[in-house]
Formats: structure tokens, sequence, C-alpha cells
């Protein structure tokens, strides 16, 4: 045999023994007590980590396993990785370029400390042990902006078949930026999330809309989160041993050596791995229904510590409930604290984050609305993974949607955002606020992808289509509703649905419920909600009682006219033509209910189609029409102004001289203020 | 004299609020939505409305910071007829002789308030540079919690509302040592300032008297206004005048409060 011949004989049996060996390992790590007996998702991307964080620099070295199954009939000649932290690494980045600049918030500890974040692949291998680190070049498919490192592109030597699953090798190492943007460190306190290389997501033809198969791997912006595959995650991470650990999964182990620790977590069937650690952590644990609780918080905001696990307690049931049970054992909160206060309100598999601030009042429902939304993240996208960057309405349009029920429901339809020294308001009238009265509404569609939002487009996301999601509700029987969301999730769960997936199961269940009875499907109502920019406004233009009057004039004898004098004769009855002209000021078209109200105190529910830019309702009785109201119930609420929906002829004066009689005393109260001064 | 304060403090108050009531009974009298207003705030009416029709409400509200500017020099200048008709207390009250005194110690009082409200003013910015400074400049990653920082904080406003308190005594002192004897500008400073800081136990006691008259009326006030919702016009009347009768008995204790500033003068200065 050749000397050369004889080291690739050679290396090809050290390479089986590793390999052999190393499945050996992996797979009674994974066998051991496994979470689910059976998988709950298609695990394509397994990892395993190994890293040591030096709390003084910041930085971790890392190694890192990947397990990937090619989940298409493609032959894949490269992998795909994300490399979050590189968004950080300097201004020209596509993150910090987008977002205007770095933060303040980090930037004024820039000549203190080293703020900046990097992600370095040191090496990378094959399960062959080829050598790959020469083949990783950094891409752009978003921007091609040269000085962005989020997205690195390996090609392999071996490519990996269809559906063949394949094994990698990384070393890496990363430093931790200052707390900015949702990770980093503030202090002794460290947040790491999208900390690791993460493959993005390979979609064969027809997955999740895609027309042929390829790489979804997009750089970091500032608008949109993340999307990611399926698999089991088992993470090492050592430190020194004073700092209390939270991350997502379970703690499989724990030891400790040379002032060292090293805390194992295992997770199944997750899309992501977050972790989090401080020496001042204070652990406070809970249950609901087996499911264990585990809050992590500063000792200043201990006393805070109720208001999460019980939002959280709240949540659970209600998913419970309308869903399905939260079927992953355990859940963790992690409390920044307040000068980590950037890391805070995020999500990610079985942990998020939520916000606290010393001297909160209750009234101010933060703490138990950001528990509850990011819990809710839980569901949507942590188990419904939808694609964040491209769909960013699917994961948090449909969050916010159910906050405001949740909200709603424990805390008040009036009072669950806050109630403060007489002022107050509920969780979803905030979020229809928050959408239709935007400067500027129509600024970008719903459908857009995250990173092309501009001027304030984002936050649609979350309340147009929380409030494009609450009018579906109103629109549609309680029950026909409930088996919509009920259905989405139990058939996509633990999968990566689109936008499509979803409307097509309103349409069936709508069809299959009610027949024709809404068109023939509801694109109709989402095609211009998602896809468009339009609004909707309703309105009561105008109330007309006319007397019936006898009629006058020349009938059958030309010769004696009826005089104008009959008109003055007494009528019994007297009738009114009563008329009510309706006005579609907005695009949108909506069906409404219509409440018309008569003097006599008799009430007329009507039906109109919404279509016509004017429509009206015309009665003779003997009594006049006082008042009338469109979508009394105000199921609509995408309709941008209330105030029009109703018009009375009886002026309602008593609130009004509430407020004026308000306005008077805090003025006179002003001035005299004013002269304590003088 | 009070009522005068009182007759002018509503017709002011009206004024602004007249717009205001307007711009209501036109836009919203004619719709559901303003009856969701009787039980108490509505942050969706409030949101609609504001929408619709919030540039007229913030001319409104532009127009009301006129008013309070308005008022503030109209109280400086009822100010100086309320302390001569003060120290000629046996005098018997003449809206001429008022308007005289008033007119006559106009500016030297504009004066005096705008020094103390400099004083005021400069002394907030120290407390809360020296507060800044001891609390590395607001950066919490460098303190021990966002607690330390903010009961530090409310212990730097409490201090701020004391000294500032303080300096209001002063500033009635002032007043009335200049009513009293005619003095310069630095010298009614300087005796009102010995006035007061010699005599502090005397003063503050009385100043602290004159507080707690206040946070009882208010106490009073709020109790028997809150313990009512006003849903209906009678109500709300009740409670309008409820409102009048707790502006009317404060500016009887501003008057009050001066008056017995005058009589601490007399006593300590005359002996």
């Amino acid at each position: 045999m050749k000397k050369i011949a004889g080291i690739k004989c050679k290396k090809v049996s050290i390479n089986f023994v590793k390999i052999s060996i190393f499945l050996l390992i992996s797979t009674s790590l994974f066998a051991q007590n496994p979470m689910f007996p059976t998988p709950l998702s298609d695990r394509i991307a397994s990892y395993k980590i190994d890293l040591n964080l030096n709390v003084d620099t910041k930085i971790f070295t890392a190694k890192e396993t990947v397990i990937w199954k090619n989940p298409s009939p493609d032959t894949i000649r490269e992998l795909q990785f994300h490399l979050y932290y590189n968004a950080f690494k300097n201004n020209q980045s596509c993150w910090l370029s987008e977002a205007g600049g770095v933060p303040q918030h980090a930037l004024r500890y820039e000549k203190d400390e080293n703020i900046w974040a990097w992600t370095e692949v040191k090496h990378f291998e094959d399960e062959l042990g080829n050598n790959l680190t020469e083949n990783i070049k950094f891409i752009h498919p978003d921007d091609h902006n040269p000085a962005d490192q989020t997205v690195i592109s390996v090609k392999l030597e071996k490519p990996v078949l269809p559906f063949q699953t394949d094994t990698f090798h990384l070393d890496f190492d990363a430093k931790m930026p200052k707390a900015m943007v949702r990770t980093g460190y503030s202090a002794n306190y460290f947040h790491a999330v999208q900390w690791f290389p993460k493959l993005g997501v390979y979609e064969p033809a027809g997955m999740r809309c895609s027309e042929k198969g390829a790489w979804n791997c997009h750089q970091y912006h500032r608008s949109g989160e993340y999307y990611a595959n399926f698999g089991n995650y088992d993470v090492s991470i050592s430190l020194p041993n004073n700092y209390v650990v939270g991350a997502s999964g379970l703690k499989v182990s724990e030891t400790a050596k040379n002032g060292i620790k090293k805390h194992t977590y295992h997770a199944e069937d997750v899309i992501d791995f977050a972790w989090s650690a401080s020496p001042d952590f204070v652990e406070i644990k809970d249950e609901w229904e087996g499911i264990d609780i585990r809050l992590l918080i500063h000792p200043e905001h201990e006393y805070l510590a109720w208001r999460y696990t019980s939002s959280l307690k709240n949540a659970l049931e209600y998913f419970d409930k309308y869903l399905e049970k939260y079927p992953f054992p355990n859940i963790t909160i992690v409390v920044p604290p307040f000068h980590g206060v950037y890391t805070s309100s995020m999500e990610y598999p079985t942990l998020f984050t939520s916000p606290a601030i010393w001297g909160l009042p209750d009234g101010i429902k933060l703490i138990e609305t950001i528990t509850i939304h990011e819990f809710i993240h839980q569901y949507f996208m942590m188990m419904v993974a939808s694609n964040e960057m491209e769909e960013a309405w699917l994961d948090e349009g449909f969050t916010t949607y159910w906050e405001g029920r949740i909200m709603d429901k424990y805390y008040g339809k009036k009072t669950s955002s806050f109630d403060i020294l007489g002022f107050n308001a509920g969780n979803q009238e905030s979020t229809r606020v928050g959408y239709v009265h935007v400067p500027n509404p129509k600024v970008a569609p719903l459908s857009l992808h995250a990173r092309n939002f501009k001027h304030g487009g984002y936050r649609f996301s979350y309340d147009k289509a929380g409030v494009i999601l609450k009018t579906l509700e109103g629109m549609l029987p309680p029950e026909t509703n409930n088996e919509i969301w009920k259905t989405y999730f139990a058939r996509w769960k633990f999968n990566h649905p689109c936008g499509e997936d979803f409307i097509a199961i309103v349409n069936e269940i709508v069809t299959k419920n009610h027949g024709d009875e809404f068109g023939e499907n509801l694109d109709w109502f989402f095609d211009p909600l998602i896809y468009g920019t339009e609004q909707c406004d309703y309105d009561v233009a105008f109330i007309q009682n006319v007397k019936v009057v006898p009629g006058f004039g020349i009938f059958d004898d030309k010769k004696n006219p009826v005089s104008s004098d009959i008109v003055n004769e007494p009528q019994d009855p007297i009738l009114y033509n009563s008329k009510v002209v309706l006005y579609r000021l907005g695009e949108i078209i909506l069906p409404q209910e219509i409440l018309i109200g008569f003097e006599d105190g008799e009430e007329v529910w009507e039906y109109w189609d919404g279509k016509a830019r004017s429509f009206e309702f015309t009665f003779r009785k003997d009594t006049k029409m006082e008042y009338v109201i469109i979508d009394p119930r105000q199921k609509n609420q995408y309709d941008n102004n209330f105030i029009n929906n109703s018009l009375t002829l009886k002026p309602k004066k008593t609130g009004l001289q509430k407020y004026a009689a308000k306005f008077m005393m805090w003025m006179q109260n002003a001035l005299v203020t004013m002269s304590l001064f003088s | 004299m009070i009522l005068l304060l009182f007759g002018i403090n509503f017709l002011i108050a009206l004024l602004a609020t007249m717009p205001f009531s307007s711009l209501l009974n036109d836009k919203l009298s004619h719709s559901f939505e303003a009856d969701k207003l009787i039980k108490g705030f509505d942050f969706t009416v409030f949101s609609d409305f504001m929408a619709e029709y919030g540039d007229a409400v913030f001319v409104i509200l532009g127009q009301s910071h006129l008013f309070l500017m308005l008022f503030f020099f109209l109280s400086i200048y009822l100010n100086g007829g309320i302390l001569e008709h003060c120290k000629n207390a046996d005098r018997k009250f003449n809206i001429g002789s008022f308007i005289n005194d008033c007119s006559r110690n106009f500016w030297k009082l504009f004066f005096f308030s705008i020094t103390f409200l400099i004083i005021i003013l400069a002394i907030g910015g120290l407390i809360f540079k020296i507060f800044l400074l001891t609390n590395e400049n607001g950066d919490l990653a460098k303190l021990p919690s966002d607690e330390y920082f903010f009961k530090r904080f409310f212990w730097s406003v409490a201090l701020f509302i004391f000294l500032s308190t303080i300096i209001m005594m002063w500033h009635d002192y002032a007043k009335i040592q200049f009513i009293q004897q005619r003095t310069s500008w630095f010298r009614t400073l300087k005796k009102s300032f010995l006035l007061v800081f010699k005599n502090f136990r005397k003063t503050a006691f009385l100043y602290l008297l004159n507080i707690l008259s206040f946070l009882l009326l208010a106490g009073i006030y709020y109790w028997i206004s809150h313990s009512f919702n006003a849903t209906t016009t009678d109500l709300i009347l009740l409670s309008l005048i409820l409102g009048q009768i707790f502006v009317f008995g404060r500016l009887g204790l501003r008057v009050l409060n001066l008056r017995s500033g005058v009589l601490m003068w007399e006593k300590v200065v005359k002996g």
C-alpha cells in the first residue's frame, strides 16, 4: 500500500472509530431519560454544545456537534449557518445600520468596555474528518452588504444525500455583546440567545409554500426574528460555580471542579436554545398541573414574583382549555436585573424573559402582559414554528390576539392594560388603538417581509394582525372560531406553516360549519387585510323622520282638488317615514349588524353587507326613529373610528357634562397651584 | 377678597373650559360613545376622539397654558393688595384702594417671584446634579439595583420638596417684609431670610399648620367626592359644587397663610 493510501486508510479507520464512539455516546445520551417516548417533531437539526464562559472577557469557547437530516429529495452541497452575534460586531452590520446606529444605551460604555460581539468558527469538519474550515465564506442573501457577517455558507466535500443524516463538528469562539438587543451581558448578568452557529432551514419544494428546494437563511435584520428546524439539544455550560444558570430544556447534571461548575441541559423537539446566568439570581419554584415553573429573579424584584407565576398559570390554564395543554415538563422565566432590561421580553423554547421595575404598581399590568405574551410564543412559534422573518404576523399577531383574550379574561376588559389614578385601558382595546391610530396605518401591508418594514410598519405584525384576528373572532360564532384555532394548532404544531396554511384552515372550518354563509371562502376577508393597506370606517350619516301627510291636490275629481289644509287635520295614527343613511368611508368591506331604535322604545336589528358606499334603511311607523348604531357589540375592531358608528337625535350630554366639569376642576386647581409660586 | 380671588379663578377656568365643552358637545353628543364616559374614563372613546379631533384639543390646551400664566401674573398682582389690606387690617376693604395697592406693588412682587423661582430651580438643579454624581450618573449597571436607585431618587425628590417649601415660606415673608417696610430688594431678602431662620421653629410650625390644613381639606374633599359616582346631571352638579368649595377653601387657606405670616412678622419684628 502506498504511503498516501496507507495514510488514507489509517485516516478512514480512525474516523470510523471516532464516528462509532460518537454514535454510541450520542445514542446513549439521547436515549438516556428521553423527554418524549415518541418524538414530537421531525428533529431535523440537533445540537450538542459544550461551552466555557470566561466571565471577565465575556468570551466563550465551544465545541458544537450538529446532526442534520436532509429533509428533501435534493442533494445538498453546502450548509448555511446563522452567526447572529456578528450583527453586533461593528456598526456596518445589517442590523446596526438598519437600526440607525449602535444603541446609545450600549454605545456609552464603549470607552470602558468591549461592547461588541462576534462569533468565529475556528474549525469545521464533517463526520469523515474532512476539514471544511477553508470552505467557510460569508454570504449576503438579502442585501449584499459585504460588511455583514451574520450568514455563512460552508461548501461540503461530501454532499448530504436526499433524506440522509450527517454530522458536523465545529469549534467556535464567541464574544457576548453588552446587552443591547435581546442578548448580552450587563455587569455580572449574562443572557445568551442566538449565541451559537445555527443552521438555516433547508426548505424542500412544497414546504411552507416554497416552490423549489432552497436554503432559507436570512441575514440578521433590525426588524424580524428567527426561523429554525426542530431538533434535540444537549448543552453544557461551564462557568464559575457561584453562578445560577437557567436554560431551555431540563437540567440533567451539574458537576463542579476547580471553582467551575458545568451545567448540562437536555431539550427535545425545540427550535432553539437559550441560557442565562447570574450569581444574584434568586430561584423560585412553583408548579401547575405537573409542569414545573422556575422563576429566576434578582432579590430587589423578588416581591414581584407572584405576578409572574400567577399570570403564567393563568395562561397555562387558558391554553389548556382552548388549545392544548403545554406539552413540555417545565418552563423557566428569567427576569433580568433592570440594567439588563434590554434582554427582557423575548421568547425561547421552555424559557422566556420578562422585565421588572422596582416599585411598579399593581395597576400597571406590564409584568402580566409580557409574561403572558412571551408564554404564548411557546405555542406560536416555539411549537407552531412559522418563519418570523418572512411572516412576522403569524407569531406576533397570533400572540397579540391570544394575549388580548387571556389578559381581558383574567384582568378585566377595561383594566387589563393599566388601571391607575382613575385612568384605565384593556389589553385588546390598547391593541386596537395601537394600530388604528398610528400616524400612517397604510405604511405597509402585513404580508411584507419583516426586514422590509419601514417607519414603524413592523409594529403592524403585532397590533394590526391582533386586530384582524379579533375582528375575525367577532364575525364568526365562538365555537367556529375556537375550532379554527384548535385545528390549526393540532395540525401545525412542531411544524412550519405559512400564512396560507392558516387561511386554508379558516376556510375549511368555516365552510364545514356554515356552508356558504360567509361566501365561498374567506379570502374576501383576508386578502385586503393581510395583503393590502386599506382602512375601515363605517359612519351613520344622518337620520330623517318625515311625517306622512295625506294626499292633496287633484285625484279623481278634477273639479274638486283636495285642499292642502287636510295636512293640518289631526291624523290618527300619525305615521312617519323614517330613513337612516349609512356610509362606508373606508375601503375595507365588512358585514355589519345595525341596531335601530325608535322613540317608543322599539329596537330593530338589521344586517348590512357593508359593500355599498351608501346604504339606507327605511321604515314607516307611528313613531320616529331616534338612534342607529352600526356594530353595537363592536365586533369589528378594525373600524378606525367608533364615534361615527352611532347617531342619536337626542344628544347624550351626561358623560360630556361630567368631563367638562372635570376639566373645569382641573383647570381651577391648576390655577391655584400656579399661584403658590406667586 | 377671597371672593374676588375665587371669582377670577372661576372666570378664567370657565373661559378655558368653554371651548373644550363646546368641542365635546359638537363632536360627541350625538354618538353613543358619549354614554361610555358616564361611568368614568374610557380609553377607546378617548383615543378615537383624540385621533379625530386631537388638533383642536391641543389648541385648547395651548390656550389653557396662557390662562395659567395669566392667573400667575394676576396672583402676583393681587398679592400686593391682599398684603396691604393685611397690613392695615382695621381699614375697611375698599375695591379702589385695593386695586391701587395691587398696581403699586406689582413689579416689585413680580421680581421677588422671579427671584424665588430661580432659587427653587437652582436648588432643584443642584440636588439633581448631586444625585447623579453620587449615583454613577444613573448607570444602573454600576449600582446595586434599580431599587437602590429609585429609593435614592425618591429621597432626593423629598429633599427638594422640603427645601422648596422652606424657600416658598421665605418668599412669603419677603413679600410681607417688603409691603411692611418698603425695603430694597436685597435688604428685603436678607431681612426676611433672617426672620425665617432666626425664628425657624415658629415660622416653620405656622407654615406646617397651613400645609396640614390644606391636606385636611384635600382629604375631606377626596373622601366626599369619591363616595359617589357622578352618573347623573344632579350628581355631576353636586360634584362641581363640591369642587368649587374645595377651590374656595384652597384660596381661603392661601389668604389665611399670608395673613398669619403678617401676624407672625408683626409679633417678631414689632414685638
